[in-house]
């Protein structure tokens, strides 16, 4: 295993501002709480903090970026993407482990000359598999996965066959149950959909969808392990619109929930906190940033909007009883005190 | 006995009829899109981008032509199917003419190497994009996203995707019945290699691309010299077109007792029109006017379209204005109809009024 990052304190680098900059790197946020844990680029650098204390910095040219990132017992874990020293784009898995930052191993290729989006999966505070897409076109791609089995990989598994086009936008958590659960795009024939897969006991699930079957796409999905089950949040054309669709997992099968959020509500992201989880979304009309409370029971208890400024997804430091807080990393990647934004939970709508 | 026969008109026919504000409107060309419709990159005319030189080639004087920008810098095509309706709602009194967009970019290209939106939803909701500028009378014109950058981010895998995103435009237009401009094609002037790997020949075409600090660009964005080819792509399919002369209103003339009546016209000579735009006016001013497309109304040379809010008893003109992306004709000429119940009797003898009545049909 190969060192070849070391961990700096943050630096006065400028931020390579989201604004106004299509595709510029957007927040990653594992948790949200005092100890929330988040990644932001940071002009070549890719930063990965606890809120409130110092970060670690990843050596990131444009061409690296995250994807997952979760906390460990130790430290944490993210899988991103990098170039390879043949100029090639592959994974990327680092690891922070009492204060050093490791590249970890990649498990065996499947069968693709393309791979990425991997999907860090913890369980008892530490990593123990990785789930990511890969195909020879971004329009072939397949689910695979791997276990860690403590120092190496154990054999690449497939998770989604071939299907009738791309398969992507991959999420997933590790449940209560230590079952595995995965959440992706995947393209019918017709439409994107919402597509799941679980690991018991060994075995993947046949793939299938959280949703009833419909022919207007479904995308860009989120996952949450709760208790007892999980959470996902996806974007769903409802006619005229993109909106929000959820759906709880108690463990055997899928409740969907009624649409939520504003005309245009896109790129859903699911946070955990200690009693549940929030969800974060934004909405083209009203141009607003939204967070939903998702209990621990996946019940959607309440939720609060506020209005958009900036295109820069916003960090969330943490539910009160009485409402949360938005905030936007400074130029030097620390949570501004101006920057915060705290909004009362109201009823959802 | 007085029988007559006449035609019963509740209204008087009214010589002057309130003008419509169609005819003498400046003509909109809407460009949709993201940061490149912005024009972020423009090196030389900082947020010019193609929306400005498009105007300048067309002639555009403030009377005349206008070709206004709405593009927002990250936006995707999910984003866009919302915002899109906004800008169409907020055009003023008239609907933009046409309809230029170009999105995509920021859905191929994300931080992450692997897109997460795939090219079938792209392509969906551009198509929706499309479709609901058409349902404001403005007609459509899809446009092909430009190679990122070939020394930029993920180049070989994004650009598979550019280029797979291009095709379907290309098919969804020609499916739809709407124009195609294709500034990828413009951006790659030498097209496939000899070996049919297009992106081999663009390879090397670094020229129209803004490089940030002397680094390529990440996502892609032209430079002042990719903005001008941009802005000759949809030149040269605009300036392509001639300009449509009026069409030939036929029916409904004269006395007709339908409240909704089919308005039918005969196309322009040459036929050069995509869209039309109709009107019926009476006695109280505009009673009835939408746009109308016409690959969807037109069979041969004869267009129609019903009058779809019903008409009281009166006396109406109507007239047909033909347009395509170039400009509009002024409207034609008008046809007159007047709309009434027969009535057989002058007297009121439908009523029950006998009276003037002298005799009776033994």
């Amino acid at each position: 295993m190969s060192n070849r990052f070391s961990a700096i304190s943050l630096g006065l680098l400028a931020l390579l501002s989201a604004e106004g900059r299509p595709g510029a790197a957007e927040l990653l946020q594992a948790t949200a709480g005092e100890q929330g844990l988040y990644a932001v680029r940071i002009g070549e650098q890719l930063i990965v903090r606890r809120i409130g204390s110092e970060g670690t910095s990843i050596d990131a040219p444009q061409s690296s970026d995250l994807y997952s990132l979760r906390p460990t017992a130790h430290g944490w874990v993210a899988g991103g993407h990098a170039l390879t020293d043949t100029g090639d784009a592959d994974l990327l898995l680092v690891q922070q482990f009492e204060g050093q930052l490791e590249r970890m191993p990649l498990p065996d290729k499947g069968a693709g000359m393309l791979r990425g989006q991997p999907v860090v999966l913890v369980s008892d505070g530490g990593l123990v598999g990785l789930a990511w897409v890969e195909g020879d076109r971004q329009s072939e791609l397949q689910v695979w996965a791997a276990r860690w089995a403590g120092t190496e990989w154990a054999e690449t598994e497939p998770v989604s066959g071939p299907g009738p086009g791309s398969q992507l936008a991959l999420a997933g958590a590790v449940l209560e149950d230590g079952s595995w659960l995965l959440v992706w795009t995947g393209f019918d024939g017709e439409d994107d959909e919402t597509m799941f897969s679980r690991k018991v006991q060994g075995t993947w699930s046949t793939p299938e969808r959280v949703h009833g079957d419909n022919q207007v796409p479904d995308i860009t999905p989120a996952l949450v392990a709760l208790r007892d089950g999980a959470v996902a949040a996806w974007s769903w054309f409802d006619g005229s619109d993109y909106r929000i669709k959820t759906a709880r997992f108690d463990g055997q099968d899928w409740t969907v929930n009624e649409a939520m959020g504003g005309k245009g509500s896109v790129y859903p992201a699911l946070v955990s906190t200690e009693l549940g989880a929030q969800l974060l979304f934004h909405s083209v009309s009203p141009e607003t940033w939204t967070v939903v409370e998702v209990e621990a029971t996946g019940l959607l208890s309440r939720a609060t909007s506020l209005p958009k400024s900036t295109r820069s997804r916003p960090l969330l430091l943490g539910p009160t009883p009485d409402g949360v807080s938005f905030a936007w990393p400074s130029e030097t990647g620390i949570i501004d005190g101006a920057s915060i934004r705290y909004r009362p939970w109201g009823p959802l709508r | 006995m007085r029988l007559a026969v006449r035609f019963f008109l509740r209204g008087v026919l009214i010589g002057v009829f309130l003008s419509a504000p169609a005819s003498g409107q400046i003509f909109r060309w809407l460009a949709f899109g993201d940061s490149i419709t912005v024009g972020w990159s423009d090196d030389i005319n900082p947020s010019g981008g193609y929306p400005g030189r498009l105007e300048d080639d067309l002639g555009c004087t403030p009377s005349t032509c206008q070709v206004v920008e709405k593009g927002s810098s990250g936006e995707t095509t999910a984003e866009g199917v919302t915002r899109i309706r906004q800008v169409l709602n907020n055009s003023g009194p008239d609907p933009y003419d046409v309809a230029l967009i170009m999105e995509g970019t920021n859905d191929i290209f994300q931080p992450n190497n692997i897109s997460n939106v795939s090219i079938p939803t792209i392509k969906f909701n551009l198509n929706q994009m499309a479709t609901k500028a058409e349902k404001a009378g403005t007609e459509a014109v899809h446009a092909s996203i430009i190679w990122l950058h070939p020394g930029g981010q993920h180049g070989t895998s994004r650009d598979q995707l550019v280029e797979e995103l291009r095709d379907r435009i290309s098919s969804s237009a020609r499916n739809n019945s709407r124009l195609f401009a294709d500034p990828w094609s413009r951006l790659c002037p030498d097209g496939p290699d000899q070996h049919g790997h297009s992106q081999n020949a663009c390879f090397w075409n670094h020229d129209h691309y803004w490089l940030n600090g002397g680094q390529p660009d990440i996502v892609g964005h032209p430079n002042s010299s990719g903005f001008r080819m941009i802005a000759d792509e949809f030149f040269a399919l605009i300036d392509s077109i001639p300009v449509p002369g009026p069409a030939v209103p036929s029916t409904p003339s004269g006395m007709i007792n339908d409240a909704t009546p089919i308005l039918t016209w005969t196309k322009e000579s040459p036929a050069l029109a995509s869209w039309y735009q109709v009107r019926v006016t009476g006695p109280g001013g505009t009673y009835f006017q939408t746009w109308v497309k016409a690959s969807e109304v037109c069979s041969g040379n004869t267009c129609s379209t019903e009058v779809t809010s019903s008409l009281d008893d009166d006396s109406y003109a109507w007239q047909v204005m033909s347009r395509n992306v170039r400009g509009r004709s002024g409207w034609s000429s008008q046809q007159s109809f007047t709309i009434g119940s027969p009535a057989m009797f002058e007297d009121g003898f439908e009523s029950g009024d006998t009276s003037a009545w002298s005799s009776r049909v033994q």
